[in-house]
């Protein structure tokens, strides 16, 4: 490292110098700090915020609301929103016990198999062998770790958006993204469902809005 | 709210989380809706954004580390759901742009791309530095240092007196700054802080 380089560098940081027109990335830094600034002293320069009433909400807030609500969060459970849903993975588990508990053992075995069958070939075969241990499934979410989600979710995007699918990619912090994946009427779901598949996914059943999360080992 | 209280409150779960939700509300949208605005984002598509992060917030509470302020937090997730919705409309150019889009933030269609992705970059980098924790107690912090550079472009002089400290110790600060940003840009965009600067042919 040179002073010439670093006194230029700041020069260029701070908008002066015959350099700063030439300087793309330092004025994109620039614009990003002078931004971030902007944005959090009008934050600050709000008026303190007071508690709502139901009267006083808007339509919009309350759908918000009422979303937030149906994902459980305002159930009476302290510690993470993982706790409130029961994870999918327990699932057969859990059905295998309560069809014990009414049927004999053999009737509840087929009748697992029955089900699993049934995802299966609802699925259009058989996916590929995945590594679980990668998977971590929680609160309706499906979850992949990568050591760069950033570079995986970009993949992804554009894999799933050639496939006709719409998704909305949403950096939570620096370990996690969140991958909403919907599709759109007329295309065809099974297509997404293998580009998930091969990203590691797994199975992914269900008609709505799929979401994901993509995190940091 | 802060930060600190934002992540006791959430902590202890139902009706306090409500509670915490109803009093934050207008303030997390204002703080989207104003990032929207820097980015020229208006209605349908801003109202979809803030729906979408205030959720994201609220909803992944817990993996707020509180080395950020809330507001920074909640600013980074807004920038990076705009990032993402630039993006897509890069991808599909038959839909319109927002009004002024063109002009201000992305001034060519075939700069489209690469002025989002290198927003992208800058912002993955700006992240990092508020993610940093302060050096020591008291200290200020780089991102804090970074913002006082660019806003007051301020002398050796001044930036001693804004660090509250010598003018030697100013600009071994500002090195550090330098090389930590070169680092960063390394790992995060592939280049280096000294590609920021035109020297020669190399850009």
């Amino acid at each position: 490292m040179n002073q010439d380089e670093e006194d230029r560098f700041f020069e260029a940081l701070a908008g002066r110098g015959e350099h700063a027109p030439d300087t793309p990335r330092a004025k994109a830094l620039r614009e990003g700090i002078k931004l971030r600034a902007d944005v959090l002293r009008e934050a600050g320069e709000m008026p303190p915020a007071n508690s709502m009433t139901d009267t006083e909400m808007s339509a919009r807030q309350r759908i918000l609301f009422n979303e937030l609500e149906a994902k459980g969060l305002f159930s009476d459970v302290t510690g993470t929103k993982q706790a409130a849903a029961p994870a999918p993975q327990s699932f057969f588990g859990l059905l295998l016990g309560i069809l014990s508990s009414r049927w004999s053992k053999p009737m509840a075995f087929a009748a697992m198999l029955a089900l699993v069958v049934g995802v299966v070939v609802q699925q259009g075969g058989v996916d590929r062998p995945v590594d679980e241990s990668q998977i971590v499934r929680g609160a309706g979410r499906a979850t992949v770790i990568r050591e760069n989600p950033a570079q995986f979710v970009a993949d992804l995007t554009a894999r799933l958006e050639a496939a006709g699918a719409d998704v909305t990619a949403v950096q939570i912090n620096d370990r996690e993204w969140n991958v909403k994946v919907s599709v759109p009427p007329g295309t065809k779901r099974q297509a997404i469902r293998e580009q998930l598949s091969n990203a590691g996914f797994g199975v992914i059943g269900g008609e709505g809005e799929i979401d994901l999360a993509v995190t940091k080992p | 709210m802060d930060g600190e209280e934002f992540l006791r409150r959430m902590a202890q779960g139902g009706i306090e989380r409500e509670k915490v939700c109803r009093e934050s509300y207008k303030w997390m949208e204002g703080v989207c809706r104003s990032a929207c605005r820097k980015y020229r984002i208006y209605d349908e598509q801003a109202e979809d954004i803030t729906h979408d992060v205030i959720l994201s917030v609220f909803m992944k509470w817990d993996t707020y580390s509180g080395r950020a302020s809330l507001g920074s937090w909640i600013f980074q997730i807004t920038r990076n759901r705009i990032f993402d919705e630039l993006r897509k409309m890069k991808a599909h150019p038959h839909e319109a742009l927002p009004e002024g889009l063109d002009d201000v933030r992305l001034p060519e269609q075939d700069v489209l791309t690469g002025g989002v992705e290198q927003q992208i970059c800058v912002a993955q980098v700006i992240a990092a530095l508020e993610n940093e924790p302060k050096a020591k107690a008291g200290s200020v912090r780089m991102i804090e240092l970074l913002t006082y550079i660019v806003e007051g472009d301020p002398s050796t002089k001044e930036l001693a007196v804004f660090l509250n400290t010598t003018e030697g110790a100013a600009k071994q600060r500002r090195s550090y700054l330098f090389k930590r940003l070169k680092e960063l840009f390394k790992e995060l965009c592939g280049d280096e802080c000294g590609r920021l600067i035109k020297r020669g042919d190399a850009v």
